[in-house]
């Protein structure tokens, strides 16, 4: 199968792998999961001024998921909020060249972005309604 | 009565009403394969999930004992070809309506073709449950922590075994209710958690074996 | 009366055919000869010695001898680097990462030399059943991938058969026993072989033996025993002869005879003693074994087999107490310390009523029947033995379809393109359990030609995955979106192409001329010995009943016959030989020779 080479090195070498303390109110986090194959993917973003200025991922799957959250880190990186929330699982699709079976895990990592997002939104408005 | 009733074939060739559809007992003929040949009407049993596993086990050894290519080695290419299609939807019933939970996905799959609702619907909470027992089952497999992996394989199996004997009560809910959405997505939901504990389980069975 | 469909095993070191006739299934030909020979090839010349008449060739022309050659069939020269080493013929790289091994000047594929032994079967078989056939059902060891299975299949088709089924060894020993003993529940069939190592487990029921899960070790079996004995030989011999050459192929060959003798003797006595022999090295080296030595050395080996039980049981979803008998299979399970093995793990006895040598050919005979017509009380049912499925994502393999899948099976799979335009996609196809394709055997490569032109990612191609009932992989492709059929082209990593057999089968035509010829030669040379010796007995008749002249006349052609028979050519000889029954016909014609001659003339008609 011709896959393209960014797609074996993000599997081979997952970016920013790891988690940030989702307690903390710079850290918005996303947890979601693909019920096909039961594959968990738990994406994190730190935020400072509406922007993103580190990303963490952990996903519990098939090598198609890990790389599409690996480059789901990558891309978020220095986006504003906005910016990453538009970002469309087609794009993860062509960029790394995912087969058809494989689109899935393409959306589930663009539910993790919206849905991290959204954790810290829910959270800091909150906050600011509070305070 | 079921959504999806237990459709009727008869012989291409002599008429007769079939058994199965795949094959005429009355003229001993082979059937072509139609989109309508769905796995219940392969093994001649009736599309519900209340199967009979004796039956089903006879069922599939009285019809693979007339279907199978061993027994169409000087008959015309066609049949032979029809022989080796036929065996191949035969087996794929059998495999898929022998096991519980194949069979819930297959039945909801012909039951929902016209239905919209959630299909990712999941139990509150279970992602998260989900995923901290991975990160476990991370751990036990770096620590080789044999006991703990023999611990959390007892208890998937456990809650496995809980979603699975609910699935015969919800499928027989579902053909007494007027509204069947609200029974169709709580069926979703235990098929989704399957799903989950499987691939868990999976992990586990993997590094039993090697 | 159906028609004949014989049973053929062919093994790594036996192979042997049997028939189903009207008292059963047994073994062709008659007990004192029957239709069984060592998997053993020796090329004389330009012609082969097959089978026993190779045996003594091993050792005196080891370079030119093959045994075990099973254990080449369908694989790659880089994965036999550690076998090749340890074999005293050569083997060597060929297109493809094909191997072929090397004798004098020719090269022969492992499907070439298969077809040889194949050939001597089918020859022998068709002289005890007086009458040609050509449909044959051949047993292969469960754990064969598709490469191996292909090759099989190919040597059969190069030995002028109609391979009309492959089926594993286990099931067929199953079945062989399963309806002789009646037999229902869970059976387990240890199959410990020349070379291979099966596991199947099967559910008798019914009229179904259902294989449920398979496991097994290709590279396993009774010439891994002989290697341990020789390299505890050559340890040995060491220790004494710090300087002795062991690489040399008669000492080899030595080593491995001595090997197995003591193996076989070690079968029936708690220990033995052995002598090297090594004549041109001046050496005789003799030493005991005892069997628990034996034991001891096989451990390892054992541990390997019990491995794959336990994954099949597992694979199964089983206990072992869920398994009502244990079927041994194979000359190998002959060695006590298997039995005992076998034993432990199970916690019961296996069985052994059934001759391990003989019941996969048996149950191969029986298969044959059933698909000639001859019966149809049974139905056997095998399954995938190894996952197969393509590379995906950075060398991970990911299963189209999985293990111990019922067969005849199929799936499919969805590809798309990367490129706009692009028409054509490649499809790495594996055969394994691991997770990498670089742990899996590679089956080959397809091309998927002739999808239309459109936009990245748009065409749907599916890819179908069928194996058919004899475990053969074939696949097809079909773009949705435009509904045309995608041809493939199929590159097979370790088998052989059409085109390749096609030019094997022309070639072994030529030779099978040749061949035929010699075998001629060889017959009119036994003839014309045994009328030599009618002759001589009867000197003292033809004395009182023939003329000096006459006389004189047979001394003179049995002169000639002795010349042609040095020369190559049987219808010369032929020929001699008629005109040598002329002269001695008078001799016959006479009453006190009339019987001595008859039957000579008898034997040659």
């Amino acid at each position: 199968m011709a896959y393209s080479d960014k797609v074996i090195d993000h599997y081979n070498e997952p970016r920013n792998v790891g988690s940030f303390d989702k307690n903390d109110d710079a850290v918005g986090t996303g947890l979601v999961g693909a019920p096909e194959c039961g594959d968990v993917m738990k994406l994190q973003i730190k935020v400072e001024n509406d922007q993103i200025v580190d990303a963490k991922f952990k996903t519990f799957g098939c090598g198609s998921a890990i790389a599409s959250s690996s480059l789901a880190t990558e891309w978020v990186k220095g986006k504003s909020i906005d910016e990453a929330m538009s970002i469309q699982n087609t794009e993860i699709v062509e960029e790394l060249s995912l087969p058809p079976v494989k689109i899935h895990c393409s959306v589930l990592a663009e539910d993790a972005i919206k849905a991290a997002i959204s954790d810290y939104k829910s959270r800091n408005n909150s906050e600011t309604a509070e305070g | 009565m079921s959504e999806v009733s237990s459709k009727s074939f008869s012989c291409e060739g002599c008429g007769a009403k079939l058994v199965s559809c795949l094959f005429c007992f009355d003229c001993s003929s082979l059937q072509s394969i139609s989109e309508e040949s769905d796995y219940f009407s392969a093994l001649g049993i009736s599309s519900e999930f209340d199967v009979d596993p004796d039956l089903l086990e006879e069922k599939f050894q009285h019809i693979a004992s007339e279907l199978h290519p061993d027994f169409y080695l000087n008959s015309t290419p066609q049949e032979k070809r029809l022989s080796e299609r036929a065996s191949t939807l035969l087996n794929q019933a059998y495999d898929t309506l022998k096991d519980p939970f194949k069979r819930a996905d297959y039945l909801m799959s012909l039951k929902c073709k016209n239905v919209k609702w959630n299909d990712r619907v999941l139990p509150p909470t279970f992602l998260q449950e989900m995923f901290t027992l991975q990160e476990e089952l991370d751990e036990m497999l770096e620590n080789q922590d044999q006991q703990g992996l023999l611990k959390m394989r007892e208890v998937l199996e456990n809650r496995f075994q809980d979603l699975e004997s609910g699935l015969l009560p919800s499928f027989r809910m579902l053909d007494s209710v007027e509204e069947p959405e609200t029974v169709l997505e709580k069926l979703q939901m235990n098929l989704n958690a399957e799903r989950y504990l499987r691939r868990l389980l999976d992990r586990i069975k993997i590094e039993e074996t090697t | 009366m159906s028609e004949t469909i014989i049973g053929i095993d062919l093994g790594t070191t036996n192979s042997l055919a049997a028939l189903v006739n009207e008292d059963g299934p047994e073994i062709i030909g008659p007990p004192e000869d029957p239709c069984m020979i060592p998997s053993l090839l020796s090329r004389n010349g330009s012609r082969w010695l097959v089978g026993e008449e190779a045996r003594e060739h091993l050792i005196a022309s080891p370079a030119n001898s093959v045994y075990s050659v099973k254990r080449l069939m369908g694989r790659g020269f880089e994965e036999l680097e550690e076998e090749i080493r340890e074999l005293p013929y050569q083997v060597e790289e060929a297109q493809r990462k094909l191997v072929k091994i090397r004798i004098g000047e020719e090269s022969f594929t492992p499907q070439e030399l298969s077809s040889v032994i194949l050939s001597r079967i089918k020859q022998k078989a068709e002289t005890h059943l007086e009458k040609p056939f050509e449909k044959a059902v051949i047993t292969v060891p469960a754990y064969f991938d598709d490469a191996q299975r292909q090759a099989t299949r190919d040597a059969g088709k190069i030995a002028g058969l109609d391979v009309v089924r492959i089926i594993n060894e286990p099931t067929a020993a199953a079945i062989a026993y399963g309806l002789d003993e009646k037999k229902q529940g869970y059976v387990a069939v240890y199959d410990l072989g020349g070379g291979t190592f099966d596991i199947s487990i099967l559910e008798l029921k019914g009229k179904l033996f259902k294989v449920v899960a398979t496991h097994g070790d290709t590279r396993l079996g009774g010439d891994d025993i002989d290697r341990v004995l020789v390299n505890l030989f050559q340890k040995s011999l060491l220790e004494q002869y710090p300087d002795l050459d062991l690489e040399d192929p008669s000492c080899r060959q030595v080593l491995r005879k001595t090997a197995e003798e003591v193996k076989i003797a070690l079968s029936s006595s708690i220990e033995t003693e052995y002598t090297l022999e090594l004549p041109d090295k001046g050496i005789s080296h003799k030493r005991i074994l005892t069997a628990e030595e034996l034991n001891l050395l096989l451990e390892p080996l054992l541990k390997r087999t019990f491995e794959s039980c336990s994954k099949a049981l597992s694979d199964a979803g089983l206990k072992k107490s869920d398994i009502e008998e244990v079927v041994l299979v194979g000359g190998s399970t002959l060695v006590p310390a298997v039995r005992k093995g076998v034993e432990a793990f199970f916690g019961r006895a296996p069985h052994v009523a059934i001759d391990p040598y003989k019941v996969v050919a048996i149950g191969a005979a029986i298969q044959g029947h059933l698909l000639a017509g001859g019966r149809r009380d049974f139905l056997l049912l095998d399954v995938v033995p190894l996952a197969l499925g393509i590379e995906t994502l950075g060398g991970t393999f990911s299963k189209v379809i999985t293990a111990n899948t019922s067969l005849p099976a199929e799936e499919s799979e969805v590809f798309t393109t990367h490129v706009d335009q692009q028409t054509s996609i490649e499809i790495n196809i594996y055969q394994g359990e691991r997770e990498l394709v670089q742990d899996c055997r590679s089956l080959g490569q397809f091309k998927l030609r002739g999808i239309p032109p459109m936009k990245a990612g748009f065409p749907l191609v599916e890819v179908s995955f069928k194996v058919d009932s004899n475990g053969l992989l074939t696949v097809s492709a079909f773009e949705k979106r435009s509904g045309t059929e995608a041809q493939i082209e199929v590159i097979p990593s370790h088998g052989l192409t059409q085109m390749e057999i096609d030019a094997i089968m022309e070639a072994s035509f030529e030779h099978a001329v040749d061949d035929f010829n010699r075998r001629q030669l060889i017959e009119f040379q036994q003839s014309a010995e045994r009328v030599f010796k009618g002759i001589e007995l009867n000197w003292k008749v033809a004395e009182e009943v023939l003329s000096e002249n006459q006389r004189l006349s047979i001394r003179k052609q049995m002169d000639v016959v002795k010349q042609t028979m040095t020369t190559d050519d049987a219808q010369i000889l032929k020929a001699e030989l008629d005109n040598l029954g002329d002269l001695t016909r008078p001799l016959a014609d006479s009453a006190m020779g009339r019987a001595v001659l008859e039957e000579l003339q008898q034997q040659n008609p």
